[in-house]
């Protein structure tokens, strides 16, 4: 009964929904035939889809398995919160997360308040229609209230992976920011369709850029984060297509973060804004949609559903086609003003642009590179990590120094002798800085050195930017820091802290994996680790061996870690639960793996990492999103 | 300099510099692919000596043997397996711990070098979901339902 209802729901924001195009299309004909005012009909469709939603929250806690998804990935073992979660846990579910999520940006624009009546109207026509494709294609190829008959006694479980806390909120973030795009796209689109001649849909469109760029970053941070502790396997980022999906709109939207301000301060790039705009949203629905279909894992997912395949590969078109066609027919709608000179914020700010796009375009590339080898060569390849590695570094570079300096340079026109002269006191600064470094690194791998002195150039250059608000004359004085230089500010230091981050991880980590006697001291770093012996320890639907480990440094106790291995009977799967110490120089990090099956030995493999300064990719993942959302308050604020 | 010339330089510059990214690119993607090979189509090619390559099918039955292996000191664990496609089989050596969703009569991926008929295997390929396949794996148990 209640997933009738859900279906009922599903069906009523898809006919609502389709209001979003009939309604402009009716009005070509008769400008008086108003069926709704959009606002009123995307809170109505938020409310429909809301308790469509509920009503499967609903089927996932009572444990209704005469629904497909629920026998599929729930149980009645499983704990409630994971009940829940394993509502997103799952293709249908989530595509109906993700729908809520769309309904719910709809929602939060039309009760925005927006002095341009039009922008706003035309918006909501455009998102209102993706609504409508998205709920015909859960209900025509992913419907997730499926019946199943004769319904099962028990479900096969919830993927135990996915059983964890960094689940609960990885996904809905995660969406939050993909599905943010879909506003950001709709605003765009409007302004380019119906040729809205006015210059303040950057301000309108600013907030939401700020909004769901903070959103992916924190859901991407959380989904890094999990990787890294759930799956046992000491790294943070394994350029598997799946990560590298939620990166590609990560990365063109954080050029768009750096254009809109051109397009605001300047009103110069607005159709590249408007651009980066549908990119951006594309590769969003690009990411979800891989990640959901396997349409890149596998050139036979499409033969394994060719429905849900085939509809992806249409919606994609049509979002990119239509955007991209009215992107070209608008091309003599904007005034002409190509003003931006290389030295200057405009032409630092383009360069990051470049950089930017050509880092997401090469990995866009190794991550669909084995599909088209597939198809073409019917060679069956897969593009490994060093790849992804060795393109990241000498991109990176630039946009380092980019950060490093570009903040400096004035708007308009600038040149390099005046910027030299500007900055004496921080060139001497950082001579010295980097000196510093390397006397402290230099006896490590170069690439860590060169990572380790830029990113505190990053950090001295982003300090030094705020003693332009001190005066030394005629008294010391502090003025107030404008709020968008503090925001650069933290996401700048963010980005440094990120790369010292993800250099410790992945180029000084250390690894040690044995047999360990019980009592016996593995050495690493600069710890010492000792293997207490592992008991059987009972969980609520899981049996777990748990290993003790004790963990000394110069002999000194520090703490004991209690990483476990997890068999899970439902659905006869195991886990590894890794124990980590974090400390601000290094993660230690413990994994246990099996018993010797010698007689008599009671030594187990143990996998032991030591991971410098991981900490500090988390902390760098805050700073940006901190960063994200002041600069989100503050255009909020400005309306 | 004319206005026209001056563009025209600007953009050749700038497509040169595309085409020497595009070259860097897919010469550095060619250098880094990893090719992906069943039994079978593994010991048909002759000519893959100490390249690294992907061997994926599924873990014999009753072929894991794990044992112990003293190396520099440190007692080690090694682990020997077989690979087959049913048709065709290959022993894989492999030191260190298994992926949790690694087990008997299931698919598997691994990454390694195969040298004198037996595969060195750097890693035993994890995966997020018990019930992702690869795709080449999908390809094979195809093929057997269909023989």
């Amino acid at each position: 009964m209640i997933a009738e209802l859900g279906i009922y729901f599903l069906i009523l924001t898809l006919i609502f929904s389709s209001f979003g195009f009939s309604q402009p299309i009716f009005s070509i004909f008769n400008k008086k035939i108003i069926f709704f005012s959009q606002e009123r009909l995307s809170t109505l469709i938020f409310i429909f889809t809301f308790l469509s939603f509920f009503c499967l929250t609903y089927s996932f806690t009572i444990s209704d398995f005469s629904l497909k998804v629920v026998t599929n990935n729930s149980n009645t073992q499983l704990p409630l919160i994971y009940k829940i979660t394993g509502v997103w846990g799952n293709h249908e579910g989530s595509i109906l997360l993700w729908l809520l999520v769309m309904t719910f940006f709809g929602f939060l624009f039309s009760i925005q308040e927006i002095n341009n009546k039009e922008i706003k109207t035309k918006t909501l026509y455009i998102q209102n229609s993706l609504i409508f494709l998205i709920s015909l294609f859960i209900i025509l190829t992913s419907n997730p209230f499926q019946r199943s008959f004769p319904p099962e006694i028990e479900g096969s479980d919830l993927n135990p992976l996915l059983q964890d806390p960094g689940l609960i909120i990885h996904p809905p973030l995660l969406y939050l920011g993909y599905v943010g795009f879909s506003i950001v796209y709709s605003i765009s689109l409007a302004v380019l369709l119906f040729k809205i001649n006015s210059n303040d849909f950057v301000k309108v469109l600013k907030p939401w850029v700020f909004a769901s760029w903070t959103f992916l970053t924190l859901g991407i941070g959380l989904g890094s984060w999990w990787a890294y502790y759930e799956l046992g396997w000491g790294g943070f980022w394994f350029w598997d297509p799946v990560e590298n999906a939620s990166l590609l709109p990560w990365l063109t939207a954080s050029a768009l973060l750096h254009t809109i301000i051109i397009s605001e301060k300047r009103k110069l790039l607005l159709r590249w804004t408007l651009l980066l705009s549908i990119i951006t949203f594309t590769l969003s629905l690009l990411g979800t949609f891989l990640v959901r279909s396997g349409v890149l894992i596998s050139v036979h997912a499409f033969a394994n559903d060719p429905s849900r395949g085939l509809f992806i590969l249409l919606l994609l078109l049509l979002v990119v086609g239509t955007g991209l066609f009215f992107y070209v027919k608008s091309e003599n709608f904007f005034p002409k003003r190509n003003q931006i000179h290389l030295i200057s914020k405009e032409g630092a700010i383009s360069l990051n642009n470049i950089f930017m796009l050509t880092l997401s375009f090469t990995i866009l590339l190794g991550t669909i590179y084995p599909l088209f080898s597939s198809i073409i060569f019917n060679t069956k390849i897969s593009v490994g990590a060093p790849f992804f590695n060795s393109i990241l570094a000498p991109i990176t570079l630039p946009l380092v120094i980019g950060m490093i300096f570009g903040p400096f340079l004035k708007w308009g026109n600038d040149d390099l002798i005046n910027l030299v002269s500007r900055l004496k006191v921080l060139l001497f600064i950082f001579l010295f800085s980097a000196l510093l470094i390397w006397y402290l690194n230099y006896r490590g791998p170069v690439l860590s050195i060169i990572f380790f002195i830029f990113s505190g150039l990053i950090i001295t250059s982003s300090l030094f930017e705020l003693t332009n608000f001190i005066s030394l004359k005629p008294k010391i004085k502090f003025k107030k820091v404008p709020m968008k230089n503090i925001s650069q500010l933290i996401a700048h230091i963010g980005i440094a802290l990120l790369i010292i981050g993800a250099t410790g991880t992945s180029v000084l980590k250390k690894e040690k994996i044995q047999f360990q006697d019980p009592n016996q001291v593995i050495p690493i770093s600069k710890f010492e680790v000792k293997f207490m012996g592992v008991k059987n320890i009972e969980g609520p639907n899981y049996i777990s061996e748990m290993g003790e480990f004790q963990i000394f440094k110069n002999g000194r106790f520090l703490k004991s870690l209690y990483p476990e291995k997890r068999f899970y009977n439902s659905s006869d799967q195991v886990t590894t639960e890794a124990a980590i110490y974090s400390t601000i120089i290094g993660d230690l990090y413990i994994a246990i793996g099996d018993k010797n099956l010698v007689d008599k030995d009671k030594s187990w493999t143990t996998r032991i990492w030591f991971n410098p300064f991981t900490i500090w990719i988390w902390i760098g993942i805050l700073f940006l999103s901190f960063g994200g959302l002041i600069s989100l308050i503050k255009s909020v604020r400005k309306k | 300099m004319k206005a026209k010339t001056k563009r025209l330089l600007t953009l050749s510059s700038l497509m040169i510099i595309f085409v020497i990214g595009c070259i860097i690119v897919f010469y550095n993607l060619r250098g880094n692919l990893v090719f992906f090979y069943s039994p079978t189509e593994l010991l048909e090619k002759k000519n893959i000596n100490s390249q690294k390559i992907r061997l994926g099918g599924m873990v014999k039955k009753e072929s894991v043997i794990k044992e112990m292996i003293v190396e520099n000191n440190s007692k080690i664990q090694k682990i020997t397996f077989v690979v087959t496609d049913f048709q065709n089989e290959i022993e894989v050596n492999y030191k260190g711990i298994l992926p949790d969703l690694f087990k008997e009569e299931q698919g598997v991926v691994v990454e390694g070098i195969f040298k004198n008929n037996s595969f060195d295997a750097i890693s035993v390929l994890a995966k997020h979901d018990e019930n992702y396949m690869p795709p080449e794996l999908n390809d094979i148990k195809l093929e057997k339902v269909k023989n």
